[in-house]
Order: structure tokens, then C-alpha cells, then sequence
């Protein structure tokens, strides 16, 4: 299903994109489908710095609205209307095989993650697409700046995530040959014929196998079935022409030490891909790494300024990185509030998640989160003090959340309550 | 109950092997006379408990957690027998009743255990018997790659499509972490859409006599030395053109892989194969010293390492490779640890006629290939039987994988042909006979393809991915009770090899051979002399010691200059070759902790101190007196990846030991304290930081046993180097030594290590070396770590209580025979835990 793997030349995407550049994206253009209920679809974009981010610079002092801006929330001042800090907020029971292993639960909540005989769980974000995914041509976005990400599936397998921003491009908006279109449907359909058949042998595997593995098997039977589901939608919207967008596509960063660049460059994507209905739910991990980052003033390595010692060099150095990752969310949401959608911005209907799997990195503590929520329809504003003693639930923002989604349930993961205190 | 406390002394030691022998004797006499301890149980075992346990462990009190009252003295649930082994094991540690308290009568205490145990063994062992002890399980990413490649005789990577494993009990082959998911078909049926158009390249190799490359010739190289070195660019006045290669009669030399690249373009490959290289080249301004060669395959977006070579000073060598390559790529070859000269002055700002420093003169390069000794390929004639290529005229030549096929299969009858390729497919793929009928549905789909006007190819190829997407291929077909031959077959395959099992396991499972003793036993002696069984080595090796995060973190540049990569290939290497050594010698696994042997290369005995080692192999070397070095622990790997890149923490590597050397890992850090945040101001160097860390009662209950290796441990730095001195970047003396010849500018050394310490007992260490004789007494929880993690990793499923008498038997028989590790192997497969599912 991999469209391009090499970068696309000019002229390959001038053929690709036809009269897009001509006719770029409108809003009046959007969407047939929408025109006849009234309401824009809600989305959500969770995004994760796995390597910590330093809260004496990121929590105000204050508590409620009129609190005073720290060096963190400085970079997103003209933002400040539109997004609440929460303190207080973790899932419980993170300790795990090492420091970094709650890396794997930010969006799941499961306990003790790498100890034993750990499963994980489905993530926010896959429990989503598997509700509503089916309404948009991807069912969730799964981005990246490596392969690793934070969305699992219902069986506890981690989703890769998507790391080239221009294979995502191409596979949202580059529009094959009609050849390569009609051999892609060949192909799905194929695919089906083979779901069929491999179903037929698992029957027959099942048939001598015991009752403890009669479980795997029907967890072979299911992937089986969802990938024939999956085959079947695929050819509906390899029918369908790709969305046509004002916008270039992207040159991918290879230097793997520009984190920064290499973020930016993803949450380009991000508006392109929310506002043209391709998916309404995307994740971002942008992972840390153990080398010095590009970033001005840096000189050593991001994962040993993350455990800083209190040193103030490395303290001042690893605030000049956490600043430039604040800084690009506030381009993320900027530019989400310059899409307009109906009445407002594309932000009025999308939460941005933000935050981290570490309260302390220094310590590895995964209590007392740092998290920042923006759009999505939220009263923000507001730096809402939980309880840092005992924390709330991360995953009762995340039924709250799943609610504004319009999914319909009362629970999620580790939560107790279905929505967070002062969230409204 | 969540903190066993573990002590790391010699005096557990004595009383962990006492407490497996109790436990052997108890659980075996008790598996006898399970009705017996069953019939007086309850009421004995009820009233030990509350005369010993309920004053604490009760619904009001609590402690740890436990809560007895709610417990019921049953097995029946998984979770409650998670729960009694916990207090079995800390009744038997003596750990409780706490040591204040009023201690039990040994009778009723052995009668409590026999109680517990038995019932829980009868439990697990009911369990075993109707599903096995192990879980249906598929094939792993590794494994599921290496089997693809093996069935369709290509060698496309494919580790990189699916999705990654997530281990459980420490392996990846272990079948409770191994579930299947949507994504993964998806991502199999790309993966082998990669793969199968691989196999279908019917071209005719490409002739394959061996070519020889000049570098004198390359266009990069030529306009090098079109300006001579110091004469203004012709093309850009104001440019004082400087020559960074130098000409020599023979050769050109290289003194980094910086520009111009080292590339040899005149080669590019056309078709994909094993080619075999030759390179001839020699060591230039060397000082006498050897200097090493990186050989890569380029393809201009990614390089790939294929080997590298250590060469001599001024006499050339032939180094040889005989590696698969991919269309598309070219070679490129680089000095590894050159550039600067003495003074530490770079080739670019001195340039090349007057440089001093070291680089490395390549003479020319030879490559012969796509090496192919009969055409239609083995690998064809495996998958097509006797199925004729047909030349196709040139405008009907179809293309696969962008290349043009000249050839194409004509099958006299395609249907007949079909069923015959698809029937073999489907046999070596579910590694067993098929049964009646069973090919039938995937046939069906190759004839429905060609009714529908398909070609032969690309019937086939429809048929081929609905095999390797069949639960008979992906997962492994194992049955509860004995495993039948063929299910031994794979189990023992995917056990040494990481791959299906060859035509000789095959062919005994189907005589009913195989599970005889003395046959398993000369085919493990087989498959461990192949060369598949590296995979072995690797896999286990990678998980068990961690050495797949070789890569997690990049050392500091500054202060440690003489990391590259070749190095840090050698630590990998020098790993893996020990266990390898010690598997084809049967070492004593006591050689885990100490040996008076390592297997070195030139790098690697450089960056030790041990000299007169040459070469890029590894070699068995026997350490000099008085060398720190011998065992695992002061590897360089196991030392890179206990630590962090910049510094070395004794809390992280001595977990490290306690986990991966011992396995008697400290408990996690419990939920109710809260961390302590380390804080380096006005604390000068890690042991200070830890004497405060330490002082605070809840935390030292533990780290008193996980420092204490960690401690011993200061000596070695991030990357395995030896140090009697941290390394500074502000205050401290310069370094004396020196960095492939040349001096060192980029660090100070700063205060002294301290690498004394103490353990729980009391008893004092100096150092490592003394450390490692107070370890030594700890080898039999070594070996039997090493055989927890062998048979975990062999069967597919973690130690359960049921095994600790088959466990503690396998260990006794070990060390009867002198601890060797492929005596231990052996034990292992012999074992009813391997021979069952």
C-alpha cells in the first residue's frame, strides 16, 4: 500500500497533482458529504515529547486564569485563549521495565508496561479510528520522528509510525497513473480472494487445537475478517479521487539530529490532512534521542539534558530545545486557527494534545504530567490544578475527550469519572 | 509482598543453591504424594497462617498488601497462584515471617510449603496437560523474514515491513507476547509482495568474470589532481585549490571518507546477487601501526556496512567479501580513525603532499558476480521443478520489479504445473506433509487467476501469498502432550537457526527418527556447527544481554574521541563470538563472570590494552596477569549498554547484573515512595551523589544490593574504556596517551575513580577483579539464570512454578558434567519442557 517510495520529482507531481495547483483547496469546496449535516467533524491530535519536559518552566505558579506566563507558555502567548494547562494528571501504576517504558502507555494507560507478562492495551487514538475510522480514507494518521509511536492496537501491536512527511503527502493527496490505480484495485481484490481462502485454513487448523488455543486462533480469525473489511474500503476509496491541496509537497529531513525540523515539518501535514477529511485522528511522537540536537545554544546530548542533575547549563540547555518544541506547537495551532470551517477555525473542532510521558525525566517520575490541551470546542484559558498529590487519572481527560469525539462511552483504560473538574 | 528483597552476597549465594535443592526435594517428593499434603492441607496450612502470618495480613492490617483473609487457600486461578508463589518463595527465603518475629517449627513450615507447592503444581500441571505448557505461538518478525527468504531463496530484507515484537519474559520468541493483529497481515502480504517478484527474476546472470577497478580512474579522483595542490582554481581565483587524496605510484590514498567520497562509481550493480569483492590495500604513514578499512554498499540515499579489514602498514593485503548486493548499489571504502596527524591537525587544512598523518593507499578493487553456479538458479528449481524457461521475444517481456524479463515459465499443462509448484510451496512452508485436500483451496486460486487470463508468474505469485498468509505457515503446529516429530522439527529449527527446518530434519521427522536421543542429540551438535545457527548467538544474546541497544545511545564525541564505529561493531562482535566460543567448547557457564580468556580483535585488544592482537577476526586470546578483564561484565558491550553515552550510573549497571547476569532482578521501585530526584550540585562525583541517595532508609534496603556491582564496576567508562580517572571537559591534566597516533586534545582527566565497595554481608571489595572472586560464588545462580533464559527462549513460554523441579534437575545434571554451556544445550532440548508442547 506504500505509494512512493522514492521522493517524487517535480514533474512526477505536476502529472500527480494535474490541475490542483490550478485549483487549489477551497473551503466552499468542502465537503459534499458535510453540506448535508450541518456540523464539521471532530478530530484530535495527540502529541508526545518522550523525553520529559521540564515543568518549573512549563506550570504557572498561579492556578485558573490569571495566572503569569512561564518561559514554557511564553512561546504560545498569543495563543492563550485557546488551551488549558493541567497539573496534577497521570496514569497510575507506571512503573515499569526502565524509565522510558511508560513511552508505551501514554495513550493506553495499561500498568507497569515492559514488566513480566506485559500486554499493552488499545491506544486513545486507535479505539477512535476503530469507531469512527471507517468514515474517513485513513483511519487514523500515526506519525513520527522514528518508526516507534504511541498508538497500539486492540492486541497490544504497536502501529509503526509514518516518519517520511512525503510519503504521508503522497499517500493523502498524490493520486496514482490510472494503470497503477487499476492494478491496485486488482490487488485488493486479490486480497480478498486470499482472505477467503486463509480463513477456510484456519477453520481446519482450529478444528485439533485445544481450547486455551482456540483464543489465538480466533485472534488470527479477526485479523483476518477486519483485513477483508479493510481490503473492501480500500477499493471504495481507491475509487474515489485523493483530495486536491494548495500546498507543495515536502522535502523530507534526513538529518536525524534536526528534531525540531523534523517536527515542524509533520505538523505541516497536519492541518492538510484534517481539514480535507482524510482522517480525523493523528499521533506524533516526537522521540528524544541520545545525541545533540540541532538546536542553537545546545552542545550536548538531548537524552542527558533531560537528566539534568540540577545542573543550571544543562537546565538552560534543555529549555532552549523544550522552548523550540513548544514554539512549533504554537505554529501548529496557529495554523489550525487559520483554517476556517463553517462559522470559525478548524482548532474550534479539533483537540490538540500535547504533553509528555514523564513528569520528571530527570527521575524518570511518571506522575504529575506535563499536559496541555488546545482546541476542540474546550473553555480554555486556564491552568487547572488537579491533584498533584494523588493524581487524576490521565484517562478521564481521555473519556472526556472521547466524548467530544462523539464516541459514546463512559470509560477508558484506568479511568474513574468521565470527565475532569473544570474542563468545560 | 511486592518487595523480595534479594542480597547479593555470598551468603544467600549459599542459601539460594540450599533453598534449590529444598525446593527440588520438596516439589519432587511432593508431586508423589500430592493427595497426601492435600488431605490434612487446609486445616494445617490454615492454622500456620494464623499463627504466624494473619497478625499482619489481614483485612485491617494489610501489610505489603497481602491480605489473607481474602486469599482462599485454592490454586485455582491464575491470579491466586501468582500470589501463593510469592509467599512460598518468601517463606522459603525465610524472609517470612520477618526475622523479629517468633520463627515457625521447620516441620510445619515444610508441611505449609508442601502444601502450597503440590497444590499449585497440580494445578499447573492439570493446565499442561490439556493445552501444554505453551501457547500456540507464530512465528516472530525475525523468524517469519529468515523463513521467507529461505522458502523463496532470496535474500530482500523485510524485518523493516512488520511490525516490531513486543518480548515477553525477556524474548521475543515467547508466545504470550506473540499476538496477531489486522496490521500484521497487511504488513505480511507487503512484505512478501517485496519478496516474491525477487524469486521470479529470471534473468540469466550477467556475465561474471571478475572486472578490476583503478581508483586513479575514478572522475572524482581524476579531478582531484587536475590543479595542483596550492595553485589558485582556475575556476574561482580567489580558491587556493587544496588536494586532500595523495598519488602514489601504486595507489591513492584516503585519510578520511570525507570529500571527495571514497566511492567507486566505475561499478554500479545491475542485478541483484552475491558478488565477490576484492580489495588490495595497504596501511600509508602508519608509524608502523595497522589501520582499518570499512567497506559499504552506497546506493546514494543509504550505505550499508559489508565488512571491515584491518590493514597493514606498507605491505598491500587482499581483502576478499563474498556479500549480497542490491541493484542499484556501489562500493565505498574508508579509513576508519584517520585524518589528523600527530599534532591533531586535519588533512583539509594541510593537505595531502605534505600531510603526516595516516590513511590508507587503495591499489584497486575487483568484483566478480551476480555469482551463480548454474542457470535456472537451485533456488528455481526448488520453487519450479522442472517447469521450462521459455526466451520471450522482446516486445512481450513483462516487467517485475522494474527489471525486464527475458524468460518466462511455459508450463506444458499450467494447471497440472500449478498444483505440483503450490503443492510443494505449501509442504516445505508448513514444514510438514499436507494433508488430504489441504493444498486444494490454495490451487484453486492460482487456476481461478489463470482462467482469469493471468500469466503463469503471476498466478503463482497469488497463490504464494495466500501460503505465506495461512495460519499453517505462520503459526507453528504444536499440539498438547508429546510434540510429534515434525512440530520437534520446527521447535528445534527455530530454536538453533531462527529459520524452518532443512530437508535432513525433515526427512528424519518423517522416518520417526528424530525425537531418539541419540539422534536430537547429533543434530543440535549439526545445526550448531552451521552457520545458521549465528542467529542463534544473535537473538539470544541480543535480548538476553541487552546488546540490541548496542545503538540506544551515541557517546559523547568530546570525551570519548576514540569511539567509532568500528568499535562499536567489535563490541558486538567480541560478545557474541565469547558465547559462540563458549558453546563450541563447552566452557563452564562460570565463564559468564570469569574468564582467563576473550575473544579479541585488533580494535577491541587495543581499546583493552592487551596488544600483539591483529586482524578485524576475533580471535581467542588469553589474557595477560593481572588484566581486569574475562567473564561478560567488563565487555565493552555489556558495558556500552548499561551506561548512557555521556556517563556511567553504579544504580543502572549494577541492576544490570543483578538482572541479566543473576536474574534476581531488584524489585520495581514501589508506588507508595516517591523518587528521589538526583541532584548533582555541589556533589562532586557519582558515589556522593548515591551516599545521599542512600541515606534515605526505604531506598538503601535495596540499593545496599544493586550498587555494589555497579560500584565495582567505576573503573570501566561508557564505551568499556578502563579508567582510574573520570573524564573532564573543564578542570583536570591532559591526557598522556595518544588516539591512533595522534594526541589527545578533546578531554581532561578529572578526579580519581573509586571502585571499593561493600555488600550486604559486610564483606569488602577493592575492585572488580576482587569483586569478581566474591561473584564467583554465585555461578550456580548464574547457570540456572542461564537456563531460565535458555529454556524460555527454546520453548516460547517463561519458567512456571511446574518447572522449578525440571529446572533444578536440568542444573544438577549440568554441573555433574561440568557446567557447560552446550552441555546445558543439550540438557535443554533433552529436557520434557523442549520434547512437550
Amino acid at each position: 500500500m506504500n505509494i512512493a517510495q522514492q521522493p517524487i520529482s517535480r514533474r512526477a507531481f505536476l502529472r500527480g497533482a494535474g490541475v490542483a495547483l490550478a485549483l487549489p483547496y477551497l473551503d466552499a469546496m468542502w465537503p459534499r458529504a458535510l453540506a448535508a449535516d450541518a456540523a464539521a467533524p471532530r478530530r484530535m491530535v495527540a502529541i508526545c515529547t518522550s523525553l520529559g519536559i521540564y515543568t518549573p518552566s512549563l506550570f504557572p505558579k498561579e492556578a485558573g486564569r490569571d495566572y503569569t506566563l512561564t518561559p514554557y507558555l511564553e512561546q504560545l502567548k498569543e495563543h492563550r485563549g485557546d488551551f488549558t494547562v493541567f497539573s496534577g494528571v497521570s496514569h497510575p501504576d507506571q512503573a515499569g521495565a526502565d524509565g522510558h517504558t511508560s513511552e508505551m502507555t501514554w495513550l493506553t494507560s495499561a500498568k507497569h508496561p515492559g514488566l513480566g507478562g506485559f500486554r499493552n492495551t488499545i491506544s486513545l487514538d486507535q479505539f477512535i479510528a476503530e469507531k469512527i475510522g471507517i468514515q474517513t480514507r485513513f483511519p487514523s494518521l500515526v506519525l513520527g520522528t522514528n518508526n516507534t509511536s504511541q498508538s497500539y492496537t486492540r492486541s497490544g501491536v504497536m502501529v509503526p509510525a509514518d516518519s517520511k512527511p512525503s510519503q504521508v503527502f503522497a499517500k493523502l493527496f498524490l493520486e496514482g497513473t490510472k494503470d497503477a490505480v487499476a492494478a491496485q484495485m486488482q490487488k485488493l481484490r486479490e486480497g480478498r480472494s486470499i482472505m477467503d481462502t486463509v480463513q477456510g485454513q484456519a477453520k481446519r487448523f482450529g478444528a485439533r487445537v485445544g481450547a486455551a488455543d482456540r483464543e489465538k486462533l480466533d485472534e488470527y480469525f479477526t485479523s483476518i475478517r477486519e483485513m477483508e473489511q479493510r481490503l473492501v474500503l480500500s477499493e471504495e476509496w481507491a475509487r474515489k479521487p485523493k483530495p486536491k491541496v494548495d500546498a507543495q509537497p515536502p522535502t523530507d529531513i534526513t538529518e536525524e539530529k534536526d528534531l525540531i525540523g523534523r517536527m515542524k515539518l509533520l505538523f505541516e501535514i497536519v492541518p492538510l490532512a484534517l481539514q480535507t477529511d482524510s482522517t480525523r485522528v493523528i499521533t506524533i511522537l516526537v522521540q528524544g534521542r541520545g545525541d545533540v540536537p540541532l538546536v542553537d545554544g545546545v552542545t550536548m546530548a538531548h537524552h542527558e539534558l533531560s537528566h539534568h542533575g540540577q545542573d543550571p547549563e544543562k537546565i538552560r540547555q534543555l529549555e532552549c530545545i523544550e522552548k523550540a518544541e513548544i514554539h512549533a506547537l504554537g505554529g501548529l495551532i496557529a495554523a489550525l486557527k487559520a483554517k476556517k470551517e463553517g462559522n470559525g477555525a478548524l482548532l474550534d473542532n479539533t483537540m490538540v494534545l500535547f504533553g509528555s510521558n514523564l513528569g520528571n525525566a530527570n527521575s524518570h517520575d511518571t506522575k504529575n504530567l506535563p499536559l496541555l490541551l488546545a482546541g476542540g470546542g474546550f473553555k480554555h484559558g486556564q491552568h487547572l490544578v488537579l491533584d498533584t498529590k494523588n493524581n487524576t487519572p490521565f484517562c478521564n481527560l481521555f473519556v472526556q475527550m472521547l466524548q467530544r469525539m462523539n464516541v459514546e462511552t463512559d470509560v477508558f483504560g484506568s479511568s474513574t469519572k468521565t470527565s475532569v473538574p473544570g474542563l468545560v | 509482598m511486592q518487595r523480595v528483597s534479594r542480597s547479593f552476597s555470598g551468603v544467600p549465594s549459599l542459601h539460594s543453591s540450599l533453598r534449590l535443592t529444598l525446593l527440588a526435594v520438596s516439589v519432587a517428593a511432593l508431586n508423589a504424594n500430592v493427595a497426601a499434603a492435600k488431605a490434612d492441607g487446609p486445616a494445617h496450612v490454615t492454622a500456620f497462617l494464623e499463627k504466624h502470618c494473619t497478625n499482619c495480613h489481614d483485612a485491617t492490617e494489610k501489610k505489603g498488601g497481602l491480605d489473607l483473609e481474602a486469599l482462599p487457600v485454592k490454586f485455582n486461578t491464575e491470579k491466586d497462584r501468582a500470589e501463593w508463589v510469592k509467599i512460598f518463595d518468601r517463606v522459603l527465603a525465610d524472609e517470612m515471617p520477618p526475622p523479629k518475629k517468633a520463627r515457625p517449627d521447620a516441620a510445619a513450615k515444610r508441611a505449609l510449603l508442601e502444601a502450597i507447592g503440590g497444590g499449585i503444581v497440580k494445578v499447573e500441571k492439570a493446565v499442561q496437560a490439556a493445552d501444554g505448557r505453551v501457547p500456540l505461538r507464530r512465528l516472530n518478525r525475525l523468524e517469519f523474514e529468515r523463513t521467507v527468504q529461505e522458502l523463496l531463496g532470496v535474500e530482500t530484507p523485510m524485518r523493516h515491513i512488520i511490525p516490531n515484537d513486543t518480548p515477553s519474559h525477556g524474548f521475543d520468541t515467547v508466545a504470550e507476547g506473540l499476538r496477531i493483529s489486522q496490521l500484521h497481515i497487511e504488513k505480511y502480504l507487503e512484505a512478501v509482495d517485496a519478496a516474491i517478484p525477487e524469486a521470479m527474476d529470471f534473468r540469466p546472470p550477467a556475465e561474471s568474470t571478475p572486472k578490476r577497478y583503478f581508483y586513479k580512474d575514478e572522475p572524482g579522483v581524476k579531478k582531484q589532481f587536475e590543479v595542483a595542490d596550492g595553485v589558485a582554481d582556475p575556476k574561482n581565483q580567489n580558491k587556493i585549490h587544496r588536494q586532500t587524496l595523495k598519488e602514489l605510484p601504486d595507489a591513492i590514498v584516503w585519510f578520511h571518507g570525507g570529500y571527495p567520497s571514497p566511492e567507486l562509481k566505475q561499478f554500479s550493480v545491475k542485478q541483484a546477487g552475491r558478488y565477490r569483492i576484492r580489495i588490495s590495500a595497504y596501511g600509508h604513514q602508519t608509524a608502523g601501526r595497522n589501520v582499518m578499512m570499512i567497506v559499504y554498499a552506497d546506493n546514494y540515499r543509504a550505505r550499508r556496512s559489508l565488512g571491515y579489514f584491518d590493514i597493514p602498514p606498507d605491505k598491500p593485503r587482499v581483502a576478499e567479501l563474498n556479500v549480497a548486493l542490491n541493484a542499484g548499489e556501489f562500493i565505498r571504502i574508508e579509513p576508519s580513525g584517520t585524518g589528523y596527524d600527530a599534532d591533531g591537525k586535519s588533512v583539509n587544512n594541510i593537505s595531502a603532499p605534505t600531510f603526516k598523518g595516516a590513511g590508507i593507499a587503495l591499489q584497486w578493487a575487483e568484483v566478480e558476480g551476480p555469482l551463480a553456479e548454474s542457470w535456472p538458479t537451485p533456488q528455481t528449481k526448488r520453487l519450479f521443478g522442472d517447469i521450462p524457461l521459455v526466451e520471450v521475444p522482446a516486445n512481450k517481456q513483462v516487467w517485475r520489479k522494474n527489471r525486464k524479463q527475458p524468460y518466462a515459465l511455459k508450463p506444458e499443462n499450467p494447471k497440472d504445473a500449478a498444483q505440483k509448484v503450490i503443492e510443494r510451496f505449501a509442504r516445505r512452508a508448513f514444514r510438514r506433509p499436507i494433508e488430504s485436500g489441504e493444498a486444494e483451496p490454495f490451487v484453486k486460486l492460482v487456476t481461478d487467476a489463470l482462467d482469469a487470463g493471468k500469466s503463469f508468474e503471476d498466478a503463482i505469485e497469488v497463490g504464494f501469498r495466500a501460503v505465506l498468509t495461512a495460519p499453517q505457515f505462520l503459526i507453528l503446529d504444536e499440539r498438547p502432550g508429546k510434540l510429534d516429530d515434525f512440530a520437534l522439527a520446527s521447535r528445534l529449527s527455530y530454536f538453533l537457526w531462527s529459520t524452518m527446518p532443512d530437508d535432513e530434519l525433515l526427512a528424519l521427522a518423517a522416518a520417526k527418527k528424530l525425537a531418539q536421543p541419540a539422534t536430537l542429540r547429533a543434530q543440535v551438535d549439526r545445526m550448531l556447527a552451521s552457520p545458521k545457527a549465528h542467529a542463534f548467538t544473535e537473538n539470544f544474546t541480543g535480548q538476553w544481554l541487552d546488546l540490541r541497544n548496542i545503538e540506544a545511545t551515541s557517546p559523547d564525541k568530546r570525551l570519548y574521541p576514540e569511539f567509532d564505529q568500528v568499535l562499536q561493531n567489535s563490541m558486538v562482535g567480541e560478545t557474541e563470538a565469547f558465547f559462540t566460543e563458549m558453546l563450541a567448547r563447552n566452557e563452564s557457564t562460570a565463564n559468564f563472570i570469569h574468564s582467563d580468556w576473550l575473544m579479541l580483535n585488533r580494535p577491541l585488544a587495543e581499546h583493552y590494552g592487551i596488544e600483539s592482537v591483529t586482524g578485524e577476526n576475533f580471535q581467542r586470546v588469553k589474557l595477560p596477569a593481572g588484566s581486569p578483564r574475562g567473564g561478560l561484565l567488563t565487555q565493552a558491550a555489556i558495558l556500552k549498554v548499561s551506561a548512557n553515552g555521556t556517563t556511567t550510573s553504579p544504580v543502572i549497571r549494577g541492576a544490570w547484573v543483578m538482572k541479566r547476569l543473576l536474574g534476581t532482578p531488584p524489585p520495581a521501585q514501589p508506588a507508595d515512595v516517591g523518587s528521589i530526584e538526583p541532584d548533582t550540585r555541589g556533589a562532586s562525583t557519582i558515589r556522593e551523589q548515591l551516599a545521599k541517595h542512600r541515606s534515605v532508609e526505604s531506598c538503601a534496603t535495596c540499593h545496599r544490593d544493586i550498587d555494589p556491582p555497579g560500584f565495582a564496576l567505576e573503573n570501566f567508562d561508557v564505551i568499556g574504556g578502563w579508567r582510574e580517572r573520570y573524564r573532564s571537559q573543564e578542570k583536570g591534566d591532559k591526557p598522556p596517551g595518544k588516539i591512533n597516533g595522534r594526541g589527545i586534545w578533546e578531554y581532561k582527566l578529572g578526579l580519581p575513580v573509586d571502585a571499593t565497595g561493600e555488600l550486604r554481608d559486610g564483606r569488602k571489595f577493592k575492585d572488580m577483579m576482587d569483586f569478581k572472586k566474591l561473584l564467583l560464588e554465585q555461578r550456580d545462580q548464574v547457570l540456572k539464570n542461564v537456563t531460565e533464559n535458555l529454556l524460555t527462549y527454546a520453548t516460547g513460554a517463561g519458567i512456571r512454578f511446574a518447572d522449578r523441579t525440571e529446572v533444578a534437575r536440568i542444573i544438577a545434571s549440568v554441573k555433574a558434567k561440568g557446567s557447560g554451556l552446550r552441555t546445558l544445550v543439550h540438557e535443554v532440548v533433552e529436557s520434557p519442557l523442549f520434547l512437550n508442547k
